[in-house]
């Protein structure tokens, strides 16, 4: 589409009679006529007219919730957001606890039944990994608690 | 009547100090009374905005309240008052696009088929029932396309710019006056003429 079709150098003058409520009665006639022959200043003056007077008287009536309420609002939804992370943190690190938990009583309940029957070193290569879990895992549910809570 | 002078009080002109813009909690989200000024500012012509995008009273009032959560939330500083503003509409639009999605999906009654009119243009004949006021303006601009509407309103309402309006709507800028000048064709075909009353105020 052809730029001259488009655009008019006249338009944001027109644009800006049409926002400062001079349109048509307050521009002299000679942009009125202007307007009456451009297309593109027709529209303007038209859809600007319009658009703003219905805005303007739209804009008197409007009843928003006070800033007070609105605040009020925000800051609880706020708090129970984060209520919610922490508390979806704290029970992903309650389940990896547990389950350390019962896989070190497994292991320690195999050692003290079976202990006789089980070989020193696998009992050696299934001690170590089961206490870097457990430590991993306290040491991580503080960071991870501080990691949800922290932040807000 | 001066509607850019009478409307600057609730749509901020974007000549808004820079220390205003940024003030704020240290940690990015706005403290109390920074909100409650920018809220005060700024409230009445974002959910008149949405009304009219959406074209539903009721839903401005719940997204009005999501947009300005979503901006708190969102913690970001902004160089000037104007940008500041332009993130809010930016939400807001968001909002409203979102809304409109949804509604497309979960419409309750199918839709009338009629292969002149695309499904967008149905659903708002819709929206343009519960328009409130059911103006000719609201009933004209029910049958914009949401973007066309959401323009329009941004530079004729609002009076932003060209990049303003990029910014909000996430077009690039120098698609901006193509589009507008359809939109602003096809509002004012669908107005008609103005009658002779109306033209002098």
């Amino acid at each position: 589409m052809s730029a001259r079709w488009t655009e008019c150098p006249r338009e944001h003058e027109t644009l800006a009679m049409v926002q400062a409520g001079r349109w048509p009665d307050g521009c002299d006639g000679e942009i009125r006529a202007h307007a009456e022959a451009c297309a593109v200043c027709r529209d303007v003056a038209r859809v600007g007219s319009v658009v703003a007077a219905d805005a303007h008287g739209a804009l008197r009536s409007v009843r928003v919730p006070a800033s007070g309420l609105i605040w009020w609002r925000m800051q609880r939804r706020a708090r129970e957001e984060a209520a919610r992370t922490t508390a979806r943190a704290i029970t992903v690190v309650q389940a990896v606890c547990v389950t350390g938990g019962v896989a070190a009583a497994v292991a320690l309940g195999r050692t003290f039944l079976f202990g006789a029957g089980v070989p020193a070193a696998a009992l050696a290569s299934w001690s170590l990994p089961l206490l870097i879990a457990l430590a991993a895992s306290l040491s991580l549910a503080p960071v991870a608690v501080y990691w949800a809570v922290g932040r807000e | 009547m001066d509607f850019t002078g009478l409307m600057s009080d609730a749509l901020l002109s974007g000549t808004g100090s820079q220390s205003q813009a940024g003030a704020g909690s240290a940690h990015g989200l706005m403290d109390e009374e920074t909100f409650r000024a920018f809220y005060e500012r700024t409230s009445r012509a974002v959910w008149l905005y949405l009304a009219r995008v959406t074209g539903d009273r009721q839903l401005a009032d719940d997204l009005l309240q999501e947009a300005y959560y979503r901006f708190y939330k969102a913690g970001m500083q902004h160089a000037d008052e104007g940008h500041r503003r332009n993130s809010l509409f930016c939400i807001a639009t968001n909002l409203a696009r979102d809304t409109n999605r949804w509604r497309m999906r979960h419409r309750d009654e199918p839709l009338p088929v009629d292969e002149s009119r695309d499904e967008a243009l149905a659903v708002d004949d819709r929206i343009a029932e519960r328009f409130e006021g059911s103006t000719d303006l609201a009933r004209a601009m029910a049958q914009l396309k949401p973007l066309q509407r959401e323009m329009l309103w941004l530079a004729y309402a609002l009076g932003s710019t060209h990049a303003e309006i990029a910014e909000v709507l996430g077009v690039k800028s120098g698609s901006v006056k193509i589009l507008l000048f359809r939109a602003r064709r096809k509002l004012a075909a669908l107005l008609g003429r103005p009658p002779a009353s109306e033209g002098r105020r």
